[in-house]
């Protein structure tokens, strides 16, 4: 209390010279301290000098309002004093928009923002009037808000502009796709017909074939070779659990525990793993000496793979009719075909041009035979195997524009509802922005992934994956679009899974601004994108119900 | 832990398994001693069973005194000698003390030890306002037949002290009447300094129980036990040296004719204490005082807690005694009730018998005789008995200036925001983390500039790096805890590494004021304060989270001598730099954790690391109703529960109980969801700030009684027993409880769903409903039964009672200091009420040189009166307060234009004719209702009246007709 002394002067004056407040008891509703004037008319006198509280609950003497004294259950006796809880004090901020400041705010000493005219603190006197400069400022930064806006909503244009041709694209592209899946689908049907009638011949005799003991016990083999997998996939898989648990505890465990056991299996883990004593930094090192088990030999899961997948049946094919011998000569153009394998699977559709071309020249020129089809498909008869692979070639055609469409109606879908009200989000699927904080880098991906990477050894951690928009509000609506979450992180030691609730407000640029962590492994980032920086029309919107909720708060 | 444990993959699952408990898991139990694992306490309480197994008549003290020598006035000493070991010398020594209506000392030690070791006997130096209390010159003593008696005290109290020569007894008497026995049990035993012999301790080994006898050695079994573990103790992974051997104490006291001992806090057990040996025991293990750092503490159970106040307290109806036993180093007490009296039973690992009688005669008196020993609890900040908001962490300034201003969007009082250990880089205390916090002094000025403080976390274990400022002047001043080698004892806490000041070192004590010198530590202001955690001290790898007890401190003390004060040195020297950083001196706030008799002269305490379930909810009371009458009055809980995540209705629960603690704080661990009143919503929210904002309104209430315990030591929050230690029904009540003097009586709801709550009333006057002014009418000895739905709860206003308020809520309580006031007035039986009002600066000393105001409120049925105090009341003993002139004091003076807006007259009669406030006539309302002299319940009367136009400094009266 610096200024005690003046305070205490002050109310001497102020409450020393009843008789003279008295004689100036206000007449005129505008000359009734602290009351807005949207008020005025519920304050008029009346001759019998008195006043009903708004919430009609009581009738009072008109002398008794700004008596400091609360008589009205609503405060509503009271605007221009501290008397009452629930009261409020309306300032006229010359200079500056007018504001409001709860009763309890009146006579405190503070100077508060929204009373920039220092008017509620009449009785301290504690604050002179500062609207012009408040005004002043409060113009500019409104007028800064304004021109981000302006420029942000350019840019956001230019999103949804993009998104337009996108648009238009993908639904062209879905109609061609559309017409392409009837063609394929009548060939597909073509050449299920034909598969049927080749397997239908080739199917007795396979039968007979399979009735030998030796099949029978290949496929006991098989069927325990199975079971001895799954047993050791499970055991891996539990073994990989504890490990990744072991290694979370020892990367997030909080040293400040006081737990002594917890430390201990730390420590455990890290000799254990070969991590021990090495500094952090030094992790790479003992990399080199493997554990012991993978100096084993090994089976390799490929090995079993092959095991697993050798087409038995396939082989009796080989093993049976082997005399009828049209196999001896080592296959004519047999690399050609071999080449296949080597191929990657983006340049596989033009390879497979060049070849057939290839080799159709070669036949006709004498060079090579024709490709023996039991050499690539000897599952079955050579003739079934051959329809089979054109049918299933056809429906994985098929299957591939099915899911293109699939994606493509899903996309157009969300340009209609979660992409923004003008689908201008889609733009930003998948950009990224990021920003340094502390020991670690924060990166978010829109409509992906978090994630935090430390600056120190580079390791990452995934805090989320895009959930959806804030559910809080109305689809569609702009405070819908205000926010973002991002869920189902990886767990954090002795805590939850972590999670990002990312507020986006209107920027010139997409920019991670903050990150904060209010709760442990529950991050707040704080991100601007002109993606929200809605037009002007809309701002006006905005601006008002702005300022409305600030009055509605002071309320 | 920096040695690696090896560990096979198979504990690892285990480990792992425990790990992935659930948290319901709370306090591991085995991380602390129980009486059987520490050698001194299995040797020395097993002189209980054989005291009880041996015939009636049988065992006899060893223990005798020869004739006694006059030291000075008030003073005497008797040899003492033990028949076990004739050749060892000790001296028991009694004085009367010259303040308290008769308190005696008593001390025994030995003298002329034949080896190099000496007890600890400086508890006293630190724990009382004196070492040496002055001398009673009134005192007499006779010598006769074996006897001493001393005849001392008042000449109204009858006091005398009979001490029995062979074997010793001593016995305090008021007329007449045995109050309180020293070894009536012949349980006192004080081990003496033996040099480590190996055949010997070899033979012990051999024979655990039985010593074996050679030549003309006496057989001592019947009394002392053998112990392997005399010279040297490993519990668990750790190995006590033990350089002084033996040097244990056992003590019984014997209180006649009474049923209920309260007192020995810190415990999460019931304030009356239950048996802890016995047919009847609640607990299998005595009562332990030794300062430990627990992790979930279980809510009913005798282990140690953080703080110790080795004060005990014997009531019944005819008489109230006391005893304050002073000693630091680990004490078991074992409590036992028999139907002629109470019998305890005291042991100690080392230092000096240096026991305090205290005689009552009422509970009102035990708390002035404490007071004028340990002092009281001196005038605190006013703005820190406000509402005070924690959290491990806030993160960093934006988090803070968040929550500041989030409690004025929802209107929410709030004075202090607290920041926990993360503020500080790599919680090197003192330097705050600049990526998260680039300018606290912007920062606590922001806060401040709305008449708020911060606090921040100052924690006694330091980082060891010669970086760090304090870690290379503390080096370099030599003011360490050393280990048993001599070498700076090193353990791992929050800073991993760390040492430890060792505050007994006179040496460390003008280094730390300058510490918090504004000019040292530059990144604080005067708005910013100090809470020191983990003082007991906390050490993770030290043996039950600790510090080994051979650790060594100023003076070559062991750490077993002094451990329980030790907390207390942190928090006296953080006080004094914060007392120190300005001129004129401003009143500091440190909250401590750790406490010992003496610490409430430093600041607040808290319970420490509560969990957030209804059961430690309820067992809160109990607990700061153990502080309250043990002079510690300044404390509270954290509102919540530190561990977990509370309902909503469990949190506001305690938001009402934390309103009505002395100590008013939400604080929550880290890994809890973020809970501010503000967060949650309506009715929740609602409820919240309603509790809060009764809070602020009640602080004239709250002033009142922290001035009044200012004075005279009394509780501020008092048991029914205290309040009224005539009525038996009321001894062991712990729920419910009374503010100050001023006649609120609180209950907090502490089950879930409780609709409706009991209140126990003793006495035969009205009392009234706080919330809704329903009258139950006079009648002793009645439970009432209120309705109390999640918004509301028992709080009471005792007929008679004048209660000051201020209705105005402002955004932090220093920007009320000149809003008006109302009275609430519920009138007594016999239409009558009296109250108080005191009110100073409320942050500094200047009510030490005159500056207040403190009014009597007076209501005789026809005036109501508002008189200056008298300027010292007969009680007070405290220095501070000085003559005073109520009407020109610069205080007074700036309060003047404060006035009274309103006037609530509860219970009246009927409605009066006439109102005139000094000869005025006033404006008022009345309302019909139930009179407080009737028998009728319901509503009661209330008469209102508005602006009276008084104010608080100048006497005046009003005159109802």
């Amino acid at each position: 209390m610096p200024s005690l002394a003046l305070f205490s002067l002050v109310f001497l004056l102020a409450y020393s010279a009843p008789s003279l407040a008295a004689e100036n008891k206000p007449v005129t509703p505008s000359s009734i301290r602290g009351l807005n004037p949207a008020l005025y008319d519920k304050y008029e006198p009346n001759p019998a000098g008195t006043f009903q509280c708004l919430d009609g609950s009581k009738i009072i003497k008109y002398s008794a309002i700004n008596d400091d004294y609360c008589d009205c259950p609503d405060g509503s006796d009271e605007p221009g004093t501290s008397a009452c809880h629930n009261g409020v004090f309306w300032c006229k901020n010359q200079g500056h928009i007018p504001g409001q400041v709860l009763s309890s705010r009146v006579n405190d000493g503070i100077c508060d923002p929204e009373c920039c005219d220092g008017s509620d603190e009449w009785a301290t006197g504690a604050c002179p009037d500062k609207c012009a400069e408040i005004g002043k400022k409060f113009r500019e930064e409104e007028e800064a808000i304004r021109k981000t806006r302006k420029t942000g909503s350019k840019v956001r244009g230019t999103y949804i502009k993009w998104a337009q041709g996108e648009k238009t694209r993908l639904e062209s592209e879905l109609e061609s796709k559309k017409k392409e899946v009837k063609d394929k689908e009548q060939e597909v049907e073509k050449a299920r017909v034909a598969l049927e009638k080749t397997e239908s011949k080739s199917k007795e005799d396979l039968e007979k074939k399979k009735l030998s003991p030796l099949y029978q016990s290949l496929l006991t083999h098989r069927l325990t070779l199975t079971r001895l997998r799954s047993k050791s996939q499970r055991l891996q898989s539990e073994l990989d659990t504890l490990h990744s648990l072991l290694d979370e505890l020892s990367k997030g465990y909080n040293p400040n525990y006081q737990d002594m056991a917890v430390k201990a299996a730390v420590v455990g883990y890290e000799e254990l793993t070969g991590k021990a004593a090495a500094s952090p930094s030094e992790e790479e090192k003992p990399q080199v000496d493997q554990p012991p088990q993978e100096q084993e030999e090994e089976i390799k899961d490929w090995e079993l793979d092959e095991l697993e997948r050798k087409d038995l049946e396939g082989l009796l094919w080989q093993a049976g009719p082997e005399d009828e011998g049209d196999d001896d000569d080592e296959e004519e153009g047999g690399l050609l075909w071999k080449i296949d394998e080597y191929i990657p699977d983006s340049l596989y559709d033009s390879w497979e041009g060049v070849r057939d071309t290839a080799i159709e020249w070669m036949i006709r020129l004498g060079l090579i035979g024709k490709k023996k089809a039991s050499k690539t498909s000897i599952a079955e008869g050579p003739h079934v195997a051959a329809a089979r692979e054109k049918h299933r070639n056809l429906s994985n055609e098929l299957n591939k524009l099915n899911n293109a469409i699939t994606n493509t109606e899903n996309t157009l879908e969300k340009m209609d509802k979660e992409y923004g009200p003008q689908a201008e989000w889609k733009k930003l699927d998948g950009v990224c922005v990021d920003k340094v904080s502390g020991d670690y880098t924060y990166e978010l991906c829109f409509f992906g992934k978090a994630t935090q990477k430390s600056n120190k050894d580079g390791a990452t951690n995934h805090m989320g994956t895009f959930s959806g928009w804030n559910t809080a509000a109305e689809q569609g609506s702009f405070d819908y679009y205000t926010k973002q979450l991002y869920k189902n992180g990886a767990r954090c030691w002795n805590g939850p899974l972590r999670s990002v609730a990312v507020d986006l407000s209107c920027g010139t640029q997409n920019a991670l601004l903050s990150i904060s962590e209010p709760e442990k492994c529950e991050y707040r980032y704080k991100v601007t994108t002109p993606a929200l920086c809605w037009p002007d029309e809309t701002e006006g919107g905005e601006v008002k119900s702005e300022d409305e909720e600030k009055i509605k708060e002071e309320l | 832990m920096r040695s690696s444990l090896p560990l096979s993959p198979l504990s690892l699952l285990l480990v792992l398994s425990l790990v992935l408990l659930p948290l319901t898991m709370a306090v591991k139990e085995e991380d602390f001693k129980k009486c059987s694992q520490s050698s001194f306490c299995r040797r020395l309480r097993s002189i209980a069973n054989k005291q009880e197994s041996a015939p009636s008549g049988t065992f006899n003290s060893p223990y005798s005194l020869s004739p006694p020598q006059a030291i000075e006035d008030g003073s005497w000493k008797w040899p003492l000698e033990s028949s076990l070991y004739p050749e060892v010398k000790f001296e028991f020594r009694a004085d009367v003390l010259a303040e308290g209506d008769g308190i005696i000392r008593l001390r025994i030690d030995v003298i002329d030890s034949t080896t190099p070791f000496k007890r600890y006997n400086e508890t006293a130096r630190w724990a009382l306002l004196d070492t040496n209390p002055p001398l009673s010159s009134s005192a007499t003593i006779k010598t006769s037949s074996g006897k001493s008696i001393i005849t001392y005290g008042p000449s109204s109290s009858k006091l005398s002290l009979e001490i029995q020569h062979s074997p010793l007894k001593v016995t305090q008497l008021r007329n007449g009447k045995p109050e309180i026995v020293f070894n009536e049990r012949s349980l006192f035993h004080m081990e003496h300094f033996r040099i480590k012999d190996v055949e010997s301790a070899q033979e012990i080994l051999s024979e655990s129980e039985q010593v074996v006898l050679k030549g003309d050695q006496q057989d001592r079994s019947w009394f002392e036990e053998s112990d392997i573990d005399a010279f040297e103790e490993t519990w668990k992974k750790w190995r006590d040296s033990k350089p002084k051997g033996l040097e244990g104490f056992s003590l019984d006291l014997t209180f006649p004719g009474v049923k209920h001992v309260y007192g020995l806090p810190e415990h999460a057990s019931p304030l009356s204490l239950p048996d802890t040996i016995g047919p009847n025991a609640h607990y299998s293990d005595p009562y332990r005082l030794y300062n430990v750092d627990i992790f979930e503490y279980l809510a009913d159970s005798p282990m140690s807690l953080y703080g110790a106040i080795p004060l005990l307290h014997a009531h019944s109806k005819g008489h109230s005694v006391g005893v304050l036993n002073l000693v630091a180093s680990d004490t078991f007490v074992d409590v036992k009730h028999d139907n002629d009296a109470v019998r305890t039973h005291w042991v100690s690992e080392s230092g000096i018998l240096d026991v305090l009688l205290l005689p009552g005669p009422k509970p009102q008196q035990l708390f002035e005789q404490y007071a004028v020993l340990t002092g009281p609890t001196p005038l605190p900040p006013q703005w820190s008995t406000a509402y005070h908001q924690c959290r491990w962490n806030y993160n960093d300034e934006a988090d803070v200036l968040e929550v500041d201003r989030k409690f004025d969007e929802a209107d929410i009082p709030l004075d202090v925001t607290w920041l926990d250990i993360e503020y500080a880089e790599e919680h090197r205390y003192f330097d705050w983390n600049n990526r998260f916090f680039p300018d606290p002094v912007k920062m606590i000025d922001a806060v401040a500039s709305k008449g708020r403080k911060m606090v921040v976390i100052v924690d006694p274990h330091i980082k060891k790096t010669d970086s760090f400022r304090i870690y290379s002047d503390a080096k370099e001043l030599d003011v360490l805890i050393k280990k048993s080698d001599g070498n700076n004892f090193e353990g791992w806490c929050w800073t991993g590494s760390s040492v430890w000041v060792d505050f007994f070192n006179e040496k460390s004590w003008a280094w730390w004021t300058k510490m918090f010198d504004l000019k040292t530590w530059k990144d604080s202001t005067n708005a910013l304060f100090i809470w020191n955690d983990m003082n007991e001290p906390s050490v993770f790898d030290g043996p039950e989270i600790s510090m080994p007890r051979d650790n060594i401190h100023a003076g070559g003390w062991e750490h077993r001598d002094v451990h329980n004060i030790n907390g207390m040195m942190f928090h006296n020297q953080t006080a004094h730099a914060l007392i120190a950083r300005e001129t004129p001196a401003k009143r500091p706030f440190v909250l401590s954790r750790s406490f010992f008799a003496g610490s409430q002269r430093y600041g607040a305490i808290w319970t420490g690391d509560n969990m957030g379930d209804w059961e430690h909810l309820a067992g809160e009371t109990a607990m700061l109703l153990s502080n309250n009458i043990a002079g510690m009055v300044f404390s509270g809980a954290d509102v919540g529960g530190f561990f977990g995540n509370p309902t909503p209705e469990l949190l506001v629960r305690w938001y009402q109980a934390g309103a009505f603690m002395p100590f008013f704080r939400a604080h929550a661990h880290i890994d809890t969801k973020r809970r501010e009143p503000y967060l949650f919503d309506e009715p929740i929210r609602g409820y919240l700030r309603d509790i809060i904002r009764l809070r602020y309104q009640l602080l004239p209430v709250w002033y009142n009684a922290f001035h009044d315990s200012s004075l005279t030591g009394v509780p501020i929050m008092r048991p029914q027993y205290a309040v009224f230690p005539e009525d038996e029904q009321g001894f062991a009540i712990d729920d419910q409880y009374y503010i100050g003097d001023s006649g609120l009586l609180f209950k907090p709801v502490v089950k879930e769903g409780a609709e409706t709550s009991e209140v126990y009333i003793s006495d035969a006057q009205p009392y009234y409903n706080y919330f809704t002014h329903h009258l139950y009418p006079a009648s002793a000895h009645q439970t009432l039964s209120l309705s109390t739905p999640l918004s509301t709860f028992p709080l009471l206003i005792q007929g008679g009672s004048i209660i000051p308020i201020r209705q105005r809520v402002r955004r932090s309580s220093p920007l009320m200091w000149q809003d008006p006031f109302t009275l609430t007035i519920a009138l007594s039986k016999d239409g009558k009420a009296s109250g108080q009002l005191y009110l100073d600066d409320g942050v500094s000393y200047s009510y030490q040189q005159g500056e207040y105001i403190w009014k009597d409120l007076r209501f005789d049925g026809n005036t109501l009166k508002s008189t200056s105090k008298a300027n010292i009341e007969p009680t007070s003993r405290e220095e501070g307060v000085v003559a005073y002139d109520p009407e020109n004091n610069s205080w007074a003076q700036a309060v003047s234009h404060v006035k009274i807006e309103s006037i609530v007259i509860l219970g009246m009669k009927g409605e009066p004719k006439t109102i005139k406030a000094d000869g005025q006539e006033v404006d008022w309302v009345y309302e019909n209702g139930v009179a407080s002299n009737g028998k009728r319940e319901g509503e009661s009367s209330m008469l209102i009246i508005k602006n009276p136009g008084v104010g608080i400094v100048g006497d005046w009266e009003i005159v109802f007709s």
